[in-house]
């Protein structure tokens, strides 16, 4: 049976977001926006090369999306964009819940709760999203 | 008959089923609402007795479906209070009906001309306008809100000149439950040699209208919202007004005489019903309206009313004070659409509305409600909404109200 969305580790995680630490002068930047609900998340990224060095969510948005920021920010060190698309895609995945269920790395397992509401997965991908577009297409 | 609400949940089979382990509690009626059994029932009899295409056919079935339809059309006349059916007009909804004004009153539209909207407007009655701003050169005006949610009559004055040709209003807001008194603007327009639409999305489903004395030139509502089938709707028009309308959708029914190189157009309102119309939705469309204007209206009205003050009053009993609840709208006791939201500090409303269905049954909108620019102008990402209905009953606002004491204890 799927666990309740608002049980504790996810409350956790959402809760630990004001722990992470902000950029002050960030080499990239960029906002991604949930027009259903307006979630938006701003990533802040320090850069070293092309793999993240430091990743700082800034976040107007739910418990499921701030849980989500807390998480990505907890594993962004070292990626690139190529990982960080696989990781996005291979959390896409798990959310939905195919047939062909992919593995997924332990932390991103918190967020099984939320694979049986589909209008919440947004929710859970749009700080990939912004980081993603950080990378890719950063604010000007 | 007395308006007996449990009478009336009776007739809404949906109301039966359960969400998860708890019944469903449904308080998200101005998104939209449910249909009574005669609605279905209806929509279903004409499918398997009468369906075939309108206006097109000799046969039979053909004309007892073009009777359907048109008789549609005239129950929807009839609710608006309208002496003249060929002044509605089906579309697939409120916000077709406002794209097709748009549309087509924009035609004649010049730089230099305005028209005037609010700040209190669903995307729906914004978005149309700004495309005809941005196809033809018009100017958009805004026309202010008040703090408690209401259009500033006292500022709609200055709003309208001599260059205004639409002010296209809500006539009862979806966020503030506000509702819009139309005469005073329908006056002030026409002394200014504009024209009034008004957007009666969310005051249609509360009991039939009278067009006539409101001064409006136009009106939309869509039937999902009034008890009645998703992808039908109305425009209605003045006469003489839609005569003057250029047609905008192009194609069968809607013509008089087609050649290769031009054609000629049917008369309102058909002119502006191109192709096969929503017949089925129609029939609908005017069962729900039958039904809704065979209620004690007036016992309706004072049964929400009643509801909706215990909400109100409930989600202030919450907040105890601490000034974390915040409700959009006219204050508890004055004069509002059986709607309230709310915003709740520190709460998203997508958590409220999450732990509402899941641990309550209760269904609530959570967001901005199609109308960024009012959220923007309260400061506010989005609100919590439950909008009553009907067959919403006392059980509905324990529910809502229960929900609400465990979203505290949940999301603190």
């Amino acid at each position: 049976m799927e666990k309740n969305l608002y049980d504790d580790p996810i409350l956790q995680l959402a809760n630990a977001l004001e722990q992470t630490r902000p950029i002050g002068n960030p080499d990239r930047q960029a906002t991604a926006t949930n027009p259903l609900c307006g979630d938006r998340v701003t990533i802040q990224l320090e850069m070293d090369g092309d793999e993240i060095r430091h990743l700082y969510c800034q976040v107007r948005g739910c418990v499921v999306c701030r849980a989500s920021c807390t998480d990505l920010a907890r594993v962004a060190a070292g990626l690139d964009r190529a990982r960080l698309k696989t990781l996005r895609d291979t959390l896409e995945q798990f959310l939905k819940a195919s047939i062909d269920e992919p593995i997924v790395p332990a932390h991103l397992e918190v967020f099984a709760p939320v694979r049986a509401h589909r209008s919440r997965h947004r929710c859970v991908l749009l700080p990939y999203e912004a980081t993603l577009r950080a990378l890719t297409d950063p604010d000007g | 008959m007395r308006f007996d609400v449990d009478q009336v949940a009776g007739q809404f089979g949906i109301l039966n089923r359960r969400v998860g382990d708890h019944p469903l509690h449904y308080l998200d009626n101005a998104a939209t609402s449910q249909v009574p059994d005669c609605v279905l029932e209806a929509v279903a009899s004409h499918d398997r007795t009468r369906r075939a295409n309108v206006k097109r056919g000799v046969h039979r079935l053909s004309e007892e479906a073009d009777e359907a339809y048109e008789n549609a059309r005239m129950e929807v006349a009839k609710y608006l209070g309208v002496g003249c059916a060929d002044e509605v007009i089906f579309t697939g909804g409120a916000t077709a009906g406002i794209n097709l004004l748009a549309q087509s009153l924009g035609h004649d539209m010049r730089p230099g001309d305005e028209v005037l909207i609010s700040q209190l407007e669903h995307h729906s009655n914004i978005i149309p306008w700004q495309m005809l701003r941005a196809r033809t050169g018009i100017t958009l005006r805004f026309a202010p809100v008040t703090h408690d949610g209401r259009l500033d009559l006292s500022e709609i004055e200055g709003c309208i000149t001599r260059k205004t040709k639409l002010v296209a209003l809500t006539h009862g807001s979806n966020v503030t439950g506000s509702i819009t008194d139309a005469s005073p603007i329908a006056a002030l327009a026409h002394d200014r040699g504009a024209r009034l639409m008004l957007d009666g999305a969310q005051t249609a489903p509360h009991g039939p209208l009278d067009l006539t004395s409101l001064g409006a030139d136009y009106y939309v509502f869509s039937g999902h919202k009034v008890y009645g089938p998703s992808g039908i709707g109305i425009v209605w028009g003045r006469k003489e007004l839609l005569e003057e309308m250029p047609a905008v959708f192009g194609g069968g029914e809607m013509i008089e005489d087609v050649g290769l190189e031009r054609s000629t157009y049917a008369p309102p309102p058909h002119r502006f019903e191109a192709g096969t119309p929503p017949i089925t939705q129609a029939v609908g469309l005017a069962a729900a309206l039958e039904w809704l204007s065979s209620q004690d209206i007036e016992g309706l009205h004072l049964h929400l009313r009643g509801l909706t003050d215990q909400l109100i009053q409930g989600l202030e009993h919450i907040d105890r004070g601490q000034g974390r609840i915040r409700i959009l709208g006219p204050n508890r006791g004055e004069q509002r659409l059986p709607l309230v939201s709310f915003s709740v500090q520190g709460m998203h409303p997508h958590d409220i509305c999450q732990i509402m269905s899941d641990h309550h049954g209760v269904a609530l909108r959570g967001g901005h409600h199609c109308a960024q620019p009012l959220h923007d102008l309260y400061g506010l990402d989005g609100t919590s909404r439950a909008s009553l209905a009907a067959f919403n009953r006392q059980a509905d606002i324990d529910a809502f109200l229960g929900g609400m004491e465990h979203c505290f204890r949940v999301l603190g």
